[in-house]
């Protein structure tokens, strides 16, 4: 709320220039944004919290100043004169048929006003409060809500069908017409004020147009009243309107100020518009105010501090505050809350107004932390060793966002066939849903890396994507490991990476490659992965149209991993595997296959064929040209032997070489070259 | 025998001022040092000679192969340093051949750094999801619906129900729910606001939030534990200010400002030119927010705190545009 500084000081005196006073109530809790000077003025952007809804005035901000600088509150002095002769039931009715929506209501009539530009003082002071002047009539009530927090409304009583007040719900389907302009049609939950026949206002939020203060207007009807907030913010919502009236409807009102404001307003207007304030008032009220006792302990107060305020200081802050002092005794303190402080109601929230204005710079710190056991966190090891050993492959982990919009390549994955998760208020037609994969993302990272001349890069991505789970409003929050590579032989390259990468793991297990896999691969070059019997992810070649649709010059290769399967089969403390103590014997295979054979293929006759002493076979070279027959390939291998027992022969790793290639022959018409 | 030696010594010699090159040098070696050599041949002929010439035989003899064993070192050395002037020259000051270095994102080490100095502290982290339910995220911490407070989170929904979290605080309430107090631990995470998007504001973000609770926890002790934080997370000492706030779930609630990690006081851009950064929130845990997990109240009290990791690591490394940590340019991630 913007405050006027010299305004502050009609509610109470102090002797502090603008940048202390705003040091001084930032210090204890009212916080000064910033503060600038208005000609002879100075304004403060103060920073109401929403628990603090008496702060929303000059005479609450003022409340503070004398809490902080031990000074007295004042108000206005009241001396409206009523007209003796004409009341104001000759002129006007009210009734309230929704008293839960609207606990209490006031009304005063002032007769025979002219309408014109509020005097200059009155005008300056609104617009340091960053309120635009409007007439007379108008500005007072915009000036009275801002001395003391009431929203007031005026309305031109010639224009109130039947000079009838009827305060109620809404009926859907009525429509009325704001004095903004905006024509609202009702769904039925408001409370609006009404006339005989029609909805007037808005109650809280916005008045109507039709009966709006103008120029021609000679009898006002000034409304002074209380509704129920969560009304309020439900309707100013619900229409998109909102008002400094409803800004404070919403946060609650001091019950015990309507009556004032209302008195106040109408000084005002007779004294800036002429006219005369007729007897009397329409005053239905349906609550009553409470102003609860509520005590403290100062052994409470000390430990939830970790220091002791003295006692008299702790009377003195309370006073300070405007809380009157029923009793207290060694051990406790009570007080009685004001109507203005709906906010304190709990012995705790007495301790934090000591905290505050005792300061907290003079508490103490204080460390006395019991050793406490806590569990150990497997799983944030494996995350963390997984990203220092990705960034040791060479690869920049990136992060990027979990909301996406749905395309094609956002939803080309192997871990969901339905739709994924979508936002009902999304702020950008970019990022509506919740993401089912990271590839697409990462993908798009590449693009942006190319586009800025890096031509070369190895992306990894560690977060969660989230799959929808039938029957349950909440997705799994599944943490996937994504990794891109532009690099010759990347699908190879990624590979190498999960196989290091399970190395460093401690993973025992065997990853089993299917061909095939759901994702922007070229379905000649993608993989579907296994870890024992556990989906593990997928791995492929990005296929050409989608490379040529992000505009990638070439390629990349993509694997995308469940990392959760990678956790439960991690092994971070690994028991030692004896190294072998007899030397190995190494032998090499060349042989030509067909060009459909894959190494998959290879590799499993090798192994099935293979006698206990092959210790590993590893591929170093497929090539094609002179020397191998047309639709053929040659792929040259070495084995290596070794026996646990002693050292092995040529003989026998001979044999088995012959027994191997044999096999070869047999099963994949393999010829030695 | 005397003669004899001088001649071959001065053969050597003669040889070996002629060799051009180590090949040459070798020859010369093992005509006249090998088994059949030269000298060999003399010394096979010592035991033929008269008994009292075969001592002094036997001396000059060997005097000779030292030294024709030190003529043949010298001049493979003089070779060998003549040789390597001719070839190509080294040169060390050649550039360094790189490995490829990859880079861990500067918001996971920020989270990584955080949590390690509360683990320190004997905080535990312990995650939450990141889709939530209602209840979790605002009614168990004190936001009632329909209350203003809540204009303060402004959060995308996916039903009326269920949420992305707008802040981690409801990963709390799951802990406190499944666990008996005493507590302390972390929740860090990512979070989701509807803010439009600038260089300083971001619809997706990441936050780190902790809670104690035991008997006797104070003001004081909160305090204590976020000063410490803060010196270590930034490697200098520093002065901290809490200034009083509000936050639903707190009471008394506070914010944390240090002095500004950059200029170290003195007033920079980063600061604002105040010499001051505010950081974080914090405050003692509101009974009410016990109630709602069953705690009770009156025995314990605790302290929770909250701050952005995105915008403490914009801070600490002076990075003035949010975004480039989603955009994933890697000439900005090969800085970290």
């Amino acid at each position: 709320m913007k405050a006027s500084y010299e305004w502050l000081k009609e509610f109470c005196e102090f002797d502090l220039p603008a940048h202390e006073l705003a040091g001084r109530l930032s210090h204890s809790g009212l916080g000064i944004e910033t503060y600038e000077p208005r000609g002879d003025d100075w304004m403060l952007d103060v920073e109401v919290k929403s628990n603090r809804p008496d702060c929303l005035s000059h005479l609450g901000i003022a409340r503070e100043v004398a809490a902080v600088t031990g000074g007295t509150v004042r108000r206005p002095e009241l001396k409206a004169s009523e007209d003796a002769d004409r009341a104001f039931t000759d002129l006007a009715a009210v009734e309230v048929t929704a008293p839960d929506l609207c606990p209490h209501y006031t009304a005063r009539v002032v007769t025979g006003v002219s309408v014109g530009p509020s005097p200059d003082w009155m005008q300056r002071r609104l617009e340091t409060c960053g309120v635009r002047p409007v007439n007379n009539v108008v500005d007072v009530t915009n000036y009275v809500m801002l001395e003391c927090g009431q929203p007031l409304h005026a309305f031109d009583l010639a224009l109130i069908g039947g000079r009838r007040i009827v305060v109620r719900q809404a009926a859907a389907g009525e429509v009325l017409t704001t004095i903004d302009g905006t024509e609202v049609r009702l769904n039925g939950d408001e409370c609006v004020i009404a006339d005989e026949s029609k909805p007037i206002a808005m109650a809280g939020i916005m008045g109507g147009l039709e009966s709006e203060i103008c120029e021609t207007t000679v009898d006002v009807l000034l409304e002074a009243a209380r509704f129920h907030p969560g009304s309020v913010r439900r309707s100013s919502r619900a229409h998109g309107l909102s008002s400094e009236s409803s800004y404070r409807f919403e946060r609650g009102i001091d019950p015990e100020i309507t009556d004032w404001a209302s008195r106040r307003a109408c000084q005002l207007i007779v004294e800036l518009a002429g006219g005369d304030l007729l007897q009397g008032s329409a005053d239905i009220r349906a609550d009553t105010t409470s102003t609860p006792e509520v005590t403290m302990r100062h052994s409470r107060l000390a430990l939830v501090l970790g220091i002791r305020v003295d006692r008299d200081e702790v009377e003195g802050i309370f006073r300070g505050l405007g809380l009157e002092v029923p009793g207290q005794d060694e051990a406790s303190i009570t007080v009685r809350v004001p109507s203005w402080r709906g906010d304190l109601r709990r012995e705790i929230d007495l301790i934090e107004e000591v905290a505050r204005i005792h300061g907290y710079d003079r508490i103490g710190e204080t460390t006395r932390m019991p050793v406490r056991a806590a569990q150990p966190d497997v799983a944030d090891v494996v995350q963390r060793r997984a990203r220092r050993f990705l960034a040791g492959q060479g690869f920049n982990e990136v992060m990027t966002y979990s909301l996406v919009a749905p395309t094609d390549l956002q939803l080309s994955q192997p871990w969901h066939d339905g739709a994924p998760v979508a936002v009902r208020n999304p702020v950008s037609a970019e990022r509506t849903h919740l993401r089912l994969t990271n590839m697409a993302n990462i993908l798009r990272v590449k693009g942006f890396n190319q586009a800025r001349g890096t031509e070369r890069v190895n992306l990894a991505e560690l977060g969660h994507v989230y799959i929808p789970r039938p029957g349950e409003h909440t997705p799994e929050e599944k943490l996937c490991l994504t990794l891109l590579t532009d690099e010759n032989d990347g699908l190879r390259l990624l590979k190498g990476v999960l196989e290091n990468l399970l190395l460093e793991l401690g993973v025992t297990g065997k990853v089993e490659e299917k061909p095939g896999c759901a994702g922007p691969f070229d379905p000649e070059q993608a993989l579907t992965l296994r870890l024992g019997d556990a989906p593990l992810g997928g791995a492929g070649v990005v296929s050409d149209r989608i490379a040529e649709d992000l505009d990638l010059r070439a390629a990349p290769a993509l694997m995308e991993l469940d990392f959760g399967v990678l956790t439960a089969a991690c092994r971070l403390d690994r028991p030692y595997e004896p190294i072998p103590p007899y030397p190995a014997t190494r032998r090499d295979l060349a042989i030509a296959v067909a060009e459909d054979v894959l190494w998959a293929d290879v590799e499993a006759c090798v192994r099935q064929s293979a006698p206990a002493i092959l210790e590993s076979i590893a591929l170093f070279d497929i090539y094609r040209g002179q020397g191998v027959p047309e639709g053929q390939k040659s792929v040259a291998f070495s084995l290596t032997f070794r026996r646990g027992d002693r050292t092995i022969t040529s003989e026998e790793a001979e044999q088995a070489r012959e027994a191997i290639l044999a096999a070869l022959e047999g099963q994949l018409n393999a010829r030695l070259r | 025998m005397q003669q004899v030696a001088n001649t071959i010594l001065r053969a050597v010699e003669r040889r070996l001022r002629q060799a051009t090159d180590i090949d040459s040098v070798e020859q010369v070696r093992v005509q006249y040092l090998g088994r059949k050599g030269s000298i060999a041949k003399e010394l096979a002929k010592i035991p033929a000679l008269p008994d009292d010439e075969k001592p002094t035989a036997g001396r000059e003899l060997n005097n000779l192969k030292q030294r024709v064993s030190e003529l043949i070192e010298e001049t493979r050395s003089r070779l060998t340093t003549e040789q390597a002037g001719v070839g190509p020259r080294p040169d060390p000051t050649m550039p360094g051949l790189r490995r490829p270095r990859g880079t861990i994102h500067p918001i996971s080490r920020t989270m990584e750094e955080m949590v390690d100095i509360f683990r320190t502290l004997g905080f535990e982290a312990v995650e939450g999801p990141e889709v939530e339910t209602d209840w979790y995220n605002f009614e168990a911490l004190n936001i009632p619906a329909d209350h203003p407070a809540r204009d303060d989170w402004d959060t995308f929904y996916i039903t009326d129900d269920t949420l992305l979290r707008p802040h981690t605080s409801p990963g709390q309430i799951r802990v406190m729910e499944s666990r008996r107090p005493p507590l302390r631990i972390v929740v860090p995470g990512r979070c989701f606001r509807r803010d439009t998007e600038d260089a300083r504001h971001f619809s997706m973000f990441h936050q780190l939030e902790g809670l104690m609770v035991d008997e006797g926890v104070s003001f004081g002790d909160l305090k204590a534990v976020l000063h410490i934080f803060l010196r270590q997370f930034f490697r200098q000492e520093l002065d901290v200010r809490f200034e009083p706030d509000f936050f639903p779930f707190t009471e008394p609630s506070a914010q944390v400002h240090c002095t500004c990690v950059i200029c170290q006081g003195k007033g920079c851009q980063t600061c604002s030119y105040s010499g001051w950064l505010e950081l974080l929130g914090c405050g003692m845990v509101d009974p009410n927010v016990f109630e709602a997990v069953g705690y009770d109240a009156e025995r314990y009290t605790g302290f929770a705190f909250g701050m952005g990791a995105d915008r403490i690591a914009m801070l600490k490394h002076q990075i003035p545009d949010g975004r480039l940590f989603f955009q994933g340019d890697v000439r900005f991630l090969s800085q970290f």
